[in-house]
């Protein structure tokens, strides 16, 4: 089985790497099909993870294991959302669409307006001069911190200026440099797995 | 002089509690009692400005992509509100769709609130959440169709005026990408390199630094980047009369630079507290030998 | 008439000419991978260069055991089929050992179901061939798809479990900032490797010890000193001396105008 696995990925590897250099219609929407496949197959799998998730929390509950009181509230949300969209109306009007707008939206926009709080915290600790280059970061911050609110202007337009330059320059040339970096890596890595030298996610032990 | 360096020390011990209070202070303040900062557009919302004006006006339509959730509707949202009242102010007609899976949302809830007055299906049209954004950006030089059989509501794309004019990537004047995630790169890859369509992005603050170098090639036309040029963006548009005022992003500016103001103060403040603290050790260490 | 039909009485190439610089690379990359593999398990001595922040991964598996607590490893938020997750899994495999080596409760909130269940398989294997069952009901679960929603209910584990360390490995969004600064009230240790380049400076800023960009990459055969993962991580690096070298030589035709690299490879 480990054997017809590894033959089936590097196959379908070298035929989505092959296709991307062809243009013959049959080729390309052999490769969209493939595409879509791995999409309805990605959305299934949600229903594995919802499984595990149910799994897991409802022993912890049944153990009255430490923390089931928070497993007893998400296996309660589970229930209440997917009973909302199997038996209710899913659409403007429904349960469902309540449950989206006034829970999810307002949790979601609340956890990220938590990141205002976390930055100070973490810009306060980590911003200290130990060191040349922490000195560097640290004067490169407060520039950009300054320069892109309108309270840099009170500062003169010479603070917005360097902002500006900072960010589109040093910064989007590390950025790119990164980026660049990244894009080989991920494309090794991918040569890798097609080529069956890395099996850890088939095997757990890679090579 | 060393309470002095003792009370100095504590300045880098600060509990974050004291932190987070500060700055919910920073944040929430200005909101009722307004600074007045005033915001200066710059060159980067005015190009964005400039771009979507001269597609707006140009006849064809524009691809208005909402790739964004309730996280960052704070930041995104006003820009899109910009956008739509950009566009339909200058004339223009949208396609407006989303590669997000919390974007249709948000999107039908802006076109109810920004679009009452116009008549969908002639001056923009909704095709709702796809998530296969790089085989759909793909096939839209080719045809709308392939991919879209009806639009978000249902109706059969034939049946509605603006998409019996509006085929392709030809019928297209920009793509204007509103976004909080990577789906503008595939924007660039799929569409802009591979059709030469036309594109503009508006970004979060964080997103937006990414996105330079493809400004610098030329491959996005603009980029509106963060709750400041947001603000900007609106600033613009009343001074053009697309708006009669000025809206959330610029309220949320005094808020903004408080907050910063607090961060830098808080940077400062450490620092002080580690240099005291190192020389502290330094005296220490040398009385002890 | 069928595509197929229309397609050949198009006379169209069957090969797409503009990107053949692409398939050039590709084959180099290739050619390099399958050389310097075979060249590094007949040699065996190829000598990479250490990463600090594994070797402080080690550390703290090691002051974890002598704590008494547990440790989380984040594989991130991208699917299985994403290069930084299959990254991230080859680190794991080799971390659950070591977890099960110095008798530490390892655990893997994940959000992704099929990197839910690999990591679980993993850990599993891990166990088996060490003899010794994997602690705790927390080993990998699945926490939400939900970026926010997985910050959420990470922080709440964070904070009930109180482990020794922390680490995160793979690719993040927003909500890195909010797990790294919940961790380090928790006064965990922690170590990072992301290719996000957006969410780098917060970790650079919140944890003990980063690792960026191809890095990432780069642990899975740090950390095992596997032959072959070793050997290709060899030549995705002889892969980047080429690449940088052929910006270089762009670069100064460019700036002296005596030819244009870009249009001599072809592409855009």
């Amino acid at each position: 089985m480990q054997i017809f696995l590894r033959v089936f990925v590097s196959a379908v590897g070298i035929f989505m790497l092959v296709q991307f250099f062809l243009l013959h219609p049959a080729v390309r929407n052999a490769a969209g099909a493939l595409n879509q496949w791995a999409n309805i197959v990605l959305a299934a799998s949600i229903f594995l993870g919802v499984l595990n998730l149910i799994r897991v929390h409802t022993s912890r509950i049944a153990a009255l294991r430490k923390g089931w009181a928070y497993s007893a509230i998400t296996v309660f949300g589970i229930c209440i959302t997917a009973g909302a969209g199997l038996f209710g109306k899913t659409g403007q009007g429904g349960l469902f669409q309540h449950l989206f707008e006034h829970v999810i939206f307002p949790l979601e926009a609340m956890t990220f307006a938590l990141l205002a709080f976390y930055i100070a915290s973490a810009s306060f600790r980590a911003f200290r001069v130990k060191s040349l280059n922490a000195t560097v970061m640290l004067t490169a911050a407060v520039i950009v911190i300054i320069g892109r609110v309108p309270l840099g202007q009170l500062f003169g337009q010479w603070i917005v200026d360097l902002a500006r330059f900072l960010l589109e320059y040093p910064n989007a040339g590390a950025k790119r440099a990164m980026t660049i970096g990244v894009g080989l890596g991920a494309a090794a890595m991918s040569i890798k797995v097609i080529l069956g030298i890395e099996r850890t996610y088939l095997t757990g032990r890679g090579g | 002089m060393s309470f002095k360096h003792g009370m100095l020390s504590r300045l880098g011990l600060m509990d974050r509690r004291f932190v987070h209070f500060i700055i919910l202070a920073a944040v929430t303040v200005p909101l009722f009692i307004p600074l007045g900062l005033k915001t200066e557009p710059t060159e980067g919302s005015r190009a964005f400005f400039d771009e979507v004006q001269a597609a707006a006006v140009s006849g064809r339509s524009v691809i208005i992509s909402v790739d964004f959730g309730p996280d960052t509707e704070a930041e995104n949202g006003p820009m899109l509100a910009g956008v739509l009242k950009h566009v339909f102010g200058a004339g223009g007609r949208a396609v407006i769709l989303t590669f997000h899976a919390t974007g249709r949302g948000i999107a039908e809830k802006y076109i109810d609130t920004c679009l009452r007055d116009r008549e969908y299906g002639t001056d923009y049209v909704f095709l709702g959440y796809s998530p296969s954004a790089q085989n759909v950006m793909l096939n839209l030089s080719r045809a709308f169709s392939l991919d879209y059989r009806t639009d978000a509501r249902g109706t059969e794309l034939n049946k509605l005026d603006l998409m019996r004019e509006v085929k392709n990537y030809d019928d297209v004047a920009l793509v204007i990408d509103i976004a909080n995630n990577a789906i503008p790169r595939f924007w660039i890859q799929f569409a802009v390199e591979e059709s030469g369509v036309p594109m503009v992005a508006a970004l979060t603050g964080v997103m937006a630094p990414q996105f330079y170098p493809y400004l610098q090639a030329g491959q996005t036309r603009a980029i509106l980047a963060g709750m400041q040029q947001a603000a900007e963006y609106e600033i613009l548009l009343q001074e053009s009369g697309y708006a009669e005022s000025t809206s959330t992003a610029v309220a949320a500016m005094d808020s903004q630079s408080v907050a910063h103001g607090a961060i830098v103060l808080f940077i400062i403040l450490g620092n002080i507290g580690y240099l005291a603290s190192r020389k502290r050790r330094k005296e220490t260490g040398e009385k002890s030998a | 008439m069928l595509p197929s039909q229309a397609f050949a009485a198009s006379g169209q190439a069957w090969v797409n000419r503009e990107r053949m610089s692409l398939a050039a690379a590709t084959g180099l990359l290739i050619i390099l991978v399958v050389y310097y593999v075979r060249k590094t398990i007949r040699d065996r001595d190829t000598f990479i260069r250490r990463l600090e922040p594994l070797e402080y991964l080690n550390r703290c598996m090691g002051a974890a055991a002598e704590l008494g607590k547990g440790v989380f490893f984040l594989p991130g938020l991208a699917a299985i089929s994403e290069p930084s997750t299959i990254s991230s899994i080859s680190v794991l495999s080799t971390v659950a050992r070591s977890a099960l080596r110095h008798r530490v409760e390892i655990s893997v909130p994940c959000a992704d179901p099929v990197v839910q269940a690999v990591a679980a398989n993993i850990i599993d294997e891990a166990s088996a061939s060490m003899e010794q069952q994997a602690d705790g009901d927390m080993t990998a679960v699945f926490i939400s798809n939900r970026p926010f929603a997985y910050a959420a209910g990470t922080v709440g584990l964070f904070s009930r479990h109180n482990p020794a360390a922390i680490f995160y490995f793979g690719t993040f969004f927003a909500e890195s900032l909010i797990l790294a600064e919940s961790g380090g009230a928790e006064g965990a240790m922690q170590v990072a490797a992301t290719d996000s380049v957006t969410q780098a400076p917060f970790f650079i800023a919140s944890c003990d010890s980063v690792l960026v960009g191809e890095e990432l990459y780069a642990a899975g055969a740090s950390l095992s000193r596997n032959p072959a993962q070793v050997g290709a991580l060899k030549a995705q690096d002889v892969f980047k001396a080429v690449a940088a070298g052929l910006i270089i030589l762009g670069l100064a035709g460019s700036v002296t105008g005596l030819f244009d690299l870009a249009s001599l490879v072809g592409g855009n």
